[in-house]
């Protein structure tokens, strides 16, 4: 890969990465039931 | 007392395959609603008597479990399925000595059962968990619950605690008297989780028989205050009676009408009453305890008896050592240090072996990329940060571990009862303490925690000074600041260990400090009472601490791939871009002319009387999100800066750091005053929110920032200074 491409490569991860910042929220989706959504909650999989 | 009549035919909800005790209460005086509906079951009792144990069993979940009181301070709903596949809800809910409720977390289980709760669905029926070592106190809540009219299930917990202490419990009578399924258990080994959920499974469940007679000259009241309470504030028949009686056990009404205020009929009522009775000079509360409790005694009486009388329990025993006045404290300052030498000592090996595969894959993706910028992004943005902060997993889980063990021998009550008189000093009492100890591994369930604390002063102080805590995030920057600090292998693990320890009384003793100041000027409250059950001591459940444990790791190891990955990412653009006119330009003069760089310089006025460069400066901002980020964010920086034939750790990068005027960085005075900058520093957008949600404004979180980083930066120019000053 030359330099140029990967520059463009770069940045575009630098988006990525800005964008999940900001949707961080929206990504992470709505808590069900938990009102906290903390990292004191444990994972709430079932084991069945 | 209810006469104990068994009913003529077990079968009689057609289900003979119910374990015959368990069909032999069947007998329904009241169908409940066999409807499609999911029911809902309540998970109600004392703190500690294994609530959360048998939600956990039924429903699959993985909820805390811990031995002290107050471990569940909000509700929980779950999912399990009932002997016929059919789906049932079950809500865990905070432990509480009575519906009458004297603290938040107590108010959390009122306000379910009440149907108060706009999200929670109110509970069709309730499981009542008794711990069988103390039966008679258990009685008396479940005994109020009794009082709401809904379908019961009884457990009874512990049952292996019960017999080695000599007390054998009848469940049979007990059943009988009550007239509800009564299931002996113990719910750590699993025993009673079937019958339970078989009871559960029923399509209608009796409710319970055992009534009590409400002594005559409250009896009017009563009638007269659950007609208001139905018409007046719209409460249903059974809420209405049970509401009426607990409004005339506690002499404040708050504490059983909660955020739902009464109608100004019901109040009237209630104050013609007390002020008549005050006339009378009746004890109106007491009469009303006492009858429930004589009616409680009197069939504790008839179905318990005790096969030895018993001397003093191991628990006891070993509680003469554990909080005496003396070896208490040793014993605590023993499992203190042993704690961080083995940070020290044991994370070690791991710790190397993580280095050395994050210096591997840097070296890997050197050698077989072409270099550019995405080759830079990998390594100094990618690998450096988040590398950087991987290798930190071995001391966060070891912490870890030694917390689950505070907690689940029973330890944790003990330290706070230990910690009740330097806690009064101040003006709290030891119940704070478990809050401010659980801080130790992070903050928010510690923040969490304070619900059980009755007084709402006392609750905002805790909440105020438990982010001093050092918490788990710490760990990291403490590790790198001390490795920088002491380069190699040179000094002993105690060494090391010793500065941590010194950075962790530091920020207790900041937290004891302020709660004083607190206590004296803002929220003045009068020195609180502690109440505190001492549990018995258990095994350490040495699965659930695993368990626990893999869970924080995979928590640490989601938000480095997650946050930590793209603040990485955008901080390495920030050191890397806008580029030098000049290609040739050393990764010195580039990175001060980056984004980075020049926003640095800005800052950099106001922490450089600190010691701190702007490269600190950068680090202190992005770890506003979390802690542990200045680590990540070092990595990056110094990566950056290394230029491209550097694969030493991040630690070796910053000994190097330099002043443009050739001084070092990071002396071992500027690693020491950076430790207590990140001991006082409020740096966690997680806490902050959870003090919103808990004190429901921003008034206090935006203080707790402004006192924390204000006393952080003090603290710092003070000791920074000094420390010049005396030539360091
Ligand atoms: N020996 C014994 N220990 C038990 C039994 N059931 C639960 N425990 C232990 O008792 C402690 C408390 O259990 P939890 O399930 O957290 O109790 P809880 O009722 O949810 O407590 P809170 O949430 O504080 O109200 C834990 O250490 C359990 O391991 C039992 O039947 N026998
Ligand atoms: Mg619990």
């Amino acid at each position: 890969m030359n330099a140029d491409m990967q520059q463009i490569a770069a940045l575009a991860i630098v988006a990525l990465a800005v964008l999940g910042l900001v949707f961080r929220r929206r990504l992470r989706g709505r808590r069900k039931s938990c009102a906290d959504g903390c990292a004191a909650c444990p994972t709430e999989k079932l084991r069945r | 007392m209810a006469a104990n009549v068994r009913p003529p035919d077990p079968g009689a909800d057609g289900r003979g395959d119910l374990p015959p005790h368990i069909a032999a209460a069947s007998l329904p005086r009241r169908a409940s609603p066999a409807s499609e509906r999911t029911p809902v079951y309540a998970m109600v009792g004392n703190p500690n008597c294994g609530k959360t144990t048998l939600f956990n069993a039924l429903t699959g979940l993985r909820q805390k479990v811990g031995n002290y009181p107050g471990v569940t301070v909000e509700k929980k709903i779950g999912e399990a399925y009932s002997q016929h596949g059919r789906p049932m809800k079950i809500i865990d809910l905070p432990g509480a000595y009575s519906l009458a409720a004297r603290s938040p977390d107590e108010a959390v289980t009122r306000d379910v059962l009440l149907g108060r709760r706009a999200d929670t669905p109110q509970p069709d029926r309730v499981i009542c968990v008794l711990d069988a070592t103390n039966l008679e106190r258990s009685l008396y809540f479940v005994h109020q619950i009794f009082d709401l009219g809904r379908p019961v299930i009884v457990v009874l917990n512990m049952m292996d605690l019960a017999q080695r202490a000599g007390i054998e419990i009848d469940a049979r009578e007990l059943e009988a008297r009550l007239g509800v399924p009564v299931i002996a258990g113990e719910a750590v080994h699993g025993r009673g989780v079937v019958e339970l959920r078989l009871a559960m499974s029923r399509a209608e469940l009796p409710l319970p028989r055992h009534r009590w007679d409400v002594p005559a000259p409250i009896a009017p009241a009563v009638a007269e205050l659950q007609a208001s309470l139905s018409e007046g504030d719209g409460r249903p028949p059974l809420v209405a009676r049970a509401e009426a009686l607990l409004l005339l056990t506690d002499f404040d009404t708050v504490r059983v009408a909660g955020s739902t205020p009464l109608s100004a009929r019901t109040t009237g009522i209630l104050d013609a009453w007390r002020q008549r009775w005050a006339g009378q000079g009746t004890d109106w509360s007491g009469t009303l305890i006492k009858s429930r409790y004589d009616s409680i005694h009197r069939l504790c009486h008839d179905v318990t008896r005790r096969t030895r009388t018993q001397g003093p329990s191991l628990s006891d025993r070993v509680d003469a050592i554990l909080i005496h006045s003396v070896w208490g404290w040793l014993v605590f300052a023993t499992i203190m240090a042993l704690l961080f030498f083995s940070i020290f000592t044991l994370a070690e090996y791991p710790m190397n072996w993580i280095d050395s595969q994050v210096a591997a894959l840097g070296d890997w993706v050197k050698s077989t990329m072409s270099a550019g910028d995405l080759r830079d992004l990998f390594t100094d943005g990618v690998i450096a940060g988040v590398g950087g902060i991987v290798v930190f997993l071995p001391q966060i889980l070891i912490l870890f571990f030694f917390v689950g063990l505070l907690e689940s021998t029973g330890y944790m009550a003990r330290a706070a009862f230990l910690m009740d008189r330097p806690m009064s000093r101040v003006g709290l009492h030891g119940k704070s303490f478990i809050p401010l100890l659980g801080s130790y591994a992070c903050a928010i369930p510690g923040i969490m925690a304070t619900r059980t604390i009755e007084d709402a002063k006392d609750r905002l102080v805790t909440i105020l000074v438990a982010p001093l805590m050092s918490c788990s995030a710490r760990l990291p920057v403490y590790l790198l600041m001390i490795a920088t600090l002491l380069p190699g292998d040179a000094l002993p693990a105690g060494t090391k260990a010793g500065i941590m320890l010194l950075m962790y009384f530091l920020g207790t003793a900041g937290a004891f400090g302020f709660a004083w100041l607190f206590k004296r000027t803002l929220l003045r409250s009068s020195p609180p009472l502690m109440i505190l059950e001492l549990p018995p001591y258990q095994p350490p459940r040495f699965k659930d601490i695993l368990r626990h444990m893999v869970e924080r790791a995979w928590l640490f190891l989601k938000n480095a791939g997650t946050i930590i990955l793209a603040i990485s990412i955008v901080l390495w653009f920030l050191t890397t871009y806008p580029k030098h006119p000049d290609p040739a330009a050393s990764p010195d003069v580039q990175i001060a002319h980056s984004f980075a760089g020049q926003a640095g310089k800005v800052i950099e006025p106001l922490i450089k009387p600190l010691g701190f460069d702007w490269r600190i400066g950068i680090g202190l901002i992005t770890s506003f999100a979390a802690r542990e980020v200045f680590v990540s964010s070092m990595g990056v920086i110094f990566g950056v800066q290394a230029g491209d034939d550097n694969t030493a750790p991040i630690r070796d990068a910053m000994r190097a750091a330099v002043w443009p005027d050739g001084a070092p960085l990071f002396t071992p005075l500027v690693c020491l005053v950076l430790m207590v900058y990140y001991v006082f520093a409020m740096q966690c957008m997680s806490t902050i929110a959870i003090v919103k949600r808990e004190t429901n404004s921003w008034r206090w979180p935006l203080f707790q920032i402004a006192y924390m980083t204000g006393t952080a930066w003090l603290v710092c120019f003070a000791a920074y200074q000094a420390g010049r000053a005396l030539g360091f």
